[in-house]
């Protein structure tokens, strides 16, 4: 069934193609870390496309990618909570201030620029994947989606300095993962 | 500047998110301070690997295809009528 919005206007939904679809990529790579269920991934950036046509003509900026991802985090903001009652995966959003990481860990004795260096991208995705929720979503929003503080202050909907403590945490929280991998290989 | 403080803005340094004079700041403090000189490239190294790493995905043709046939089509010439 073709989505609705106001009315089948081919020409506002050659718009909206032109405007959305070449940010499909980075709406699924988001939909795809927040998720991270390749099906409830598709699912959802499936849905953020109809909700964003819908209301495609109250769009009026930011940039269309920041726009959509901020959809795409409502929309996977539902997904978490029919999880969270359907009690079949555990949420992992916690506040800020909850198991608290120290950022001054000091550790090790290698060198640690090459332990940093030596991880693989399978390594990677899963240290990024365990992040609890609210630091994922800021890290992949900084360091993947390359979005500005004050862009992912208003996809969250969270004020900057938000945003700076959870990219803060974020790091530390990965850093100490890292290496406590090094510490303890499997 | 304490280390507290740089504590927070060594992350906006790595991501560009500070004006000339705050920069000027935590570098400052960092060339005083080993301590946050290692985290502030400790941190550098980690956002290189990331990066090298390439944590994006692409979508699936599928759903491509799918959110494509979603849309509304551009109208088809009506047939000639003999």
């Amino acid at each position: 069934m073709p989505m609705g919005g106001s009315g089948n206007d081919p020409e506002r939904a050659r718009r909206f193609r032109d405007a959305a679809l070449p940010h499909l990529d980075d709406v699924y790579t988001l939909a795809r870390h927040l998720l991270r269920d390749a099906t409830d991934a598709e699912d959802a950036v499936q849905e953020c496309y109809l909700r964003a046509l819908k209301h495609f003509d109250s769009y009026r900026g930011p940039a269309m990618k920041p726009w959509l991802l901020a959809i795409l985090r409502n929309v996977c903001r539902a997904e978490f909570a029919r999880r969270a009652s359907s009690a079949t995966a555990p949420i992992d959003d916690v506040p800020d201030d909850a198991g608290q990481t120290p950022l001054w860990h000091e550790t090790q004795e290698t060198p640690e620029t090459q332990v940093l260096r030596r991880r693989d991208a399978t390594t990677i995705r899963r240290l990024v994947a365990d992040l609890a929720e609210p630091f994922r979503e800021t890290f992949v929003l900084r360091e993947i989606q390359n979005l500005s503080y004050r862009e992912i202050a208003d996809v969250v909907g969270a004020p900057v300095g938000t945003v700076m403590s959870r990219l803060a945490r974020a790091r530390a929280m990965l850093r100490a993962a890292w290496m406590a991998e090094e510490e303890q290989p499997t | 500047m304490t280390c507290d403080e740089a504590e927070i803005l060594l992350h906006a340094l790595l991501d560009g998110e500070l004006d000339a004079g705050h920069a000027r700041e935590v570098e400052q403090h960092i060339a005083t301070c080993p301590r946050c000189a290692a985290q502030l490239r400790s941190y550098r190294e980690m956002s290189n690997a990331v990066s090298d790493a390439d944590l994006h995905y692409i979508a699936p043709a599928a759903l491509r295809r799918r959110i494509e046939a979603a849309l509304p089509q551009p109208r088809q010439p009506l047939p000639v009528m003999a």
